[in-house]
């Protein structure tokens, strides 16, 4: 059987379609792009804030300014990237009018509580497993203290799974500038990571 | 910087990345952010018969009143506020280095570039602080070599092997 799909929207003509209607007065529509990019924000900011209630807050807090500014989108721009770009914004903003630092440290607890279940392997062996957990745990802080051009773009690739393209949209910045950023900030983890005795 | 140090920072940062989606808690906030919405226009609504009170019952001695008061609380707030904090300058004399920053417990750990004075031959930096309070803090050189402030009154360990310099304000 096929499906006859001409008529068929895509994800990207569905956004632009659910901001036009938002944009003429139902206000309900919103809700539907709050429902389907609200965990991917919340993710992005799990990488920023600690608090799991300061975060469900300020999810809710980037989708009223993202409501606020619609009127601003440009519809030829893909929604999510925008969308991203604004949460960005806010997340530093917020970050710094409440002065909270970013995850810290000693403040890795989501990565240590789901890291015994990832290493769960019997190929693995037991005091491998603890090295790389200390690795992982270790570069995880080290990205934190990353300058923000390079932290960014190790959220937005690694933990996002974004492509150089969205990055690039997202931060507007050129696509090369996306990649030696990304080799970059490498360096400087493995650097770190040498300094810190990790590797 | 060794191919195979990059490639195992890729390959941990990979697995990161798979544990951190395998950790992907979701949220349902729909609701909270449309009730918002919809209390904000309410509001909005409600602004217009507010300017039509304002417009019935305000008087010229009360405008005037109300101007000064929004000119002088300001004011009065920064003031206040600015007897809570001293500004600390922190210098650092390398001639040699391109760049230097400071991070520390004051700049939320993020690098806060340093202007270099040739007359002085040192780095500098101005910031405010809060008083009676101490703060952590370390030098970055060239955006890699964390060194701690050989003039600093006391150092503590930063956890990772190195120092953190430690300055208590008064």
């Amino acid at each position: 059987m096929k499906f006859d799909d001409t008529n068929a929207i895509t994800s990207d003509e569905e956004d632009v379609l659910l901001v036009q209607r938002t944009l003429t007065g139902n206000t309900n529509e919103f809700g539907k792009l709050v429902k389907k990019y609200q965990n991917v924000i919340y993710s992005l900011t799990r990488h920023y804030i600690r608090n799991e209630e300061d975060r469900k807050e300020l999810v809710q807090d980037i989708f009223l300014r993202v409501y606020s500014r619609l009127s601003r989108y440009d519809i030829s721009r893909r929604f999510f990237t925008w969308l991203y770009s604004v949460s960005l914004n806010f997340i530093r903003n917020w970050a710094a009018r409440k002065k909270f630092s970013t995850v810290r440290i000693d403040r890795v607890p989501e990565v240590k509580f789901v890291y015994q279940e990832s290493l769960h392997s019997p190929s693995v062996s037991p005091e491998e497993q603890a090295i790389r957990k200390e690795e992982i745990e270790g570069l995880y802080r080290i990205v934190d203290k990353l300058m923000d051009k390079y932290k960014n773009i190790i959220i937005l690739y690694y933990f996002q799974e974004l492509s150089y393209k969205e990055i690039s949209q997202i931060l507007n910045i050129p696509l090369n500038t996306v990649k030696i950023r990304l080799f970059r900030a490498k360096e400087l983890l493995g650097r770190e990571a040498k300094r810190m005795k990790l590797f | 910087m060794k191919e195979n140090d990059i490639q195992r920072v890729e390959e941990r940062l990979e697995e990161l990345g798979r544990i951190c989606k395998k950790d992907g808690t979701s949220i349902d906030i729909s609701g909270q952010v449309l009730a918002r919405i919809h209390a904000g226009e309410r509001e909005k609504a409600g602004f217009p018969d507010l300017m039509a009170w304002l417009k019935a019952h305000l008087t010229l001695p009360s405008a005037v009143l109300a101007v000064i008061l929004c000119l002088a609380i300001p004011v009065i707030f920064y003031s206040v506020s600015q007897a809570k904090y001293k500004k600390v300058t922190f210098t650092y004399s390398s001639p040699g280095a391109e760049k230097v920053s400071i991070s520390g417990d004051f700049t939320e750990w993020r690098p806060e570039r340093m202007e270099y004075d040739p007359d002085r031959k040192e780095w500098s930096i101005e910031i405010k602080l809060e008083k009676f309070k101490r703060f952590k803090y370390v030098f970055i050189l060239n955006d890699g070599k964390y060194i701690p402030d050989p003039r600093a009154g006391s150092m503590v360990d930063d956890g990772f092997g190195g120092r953190d310099s430690v300055i208590s304000t008064i």
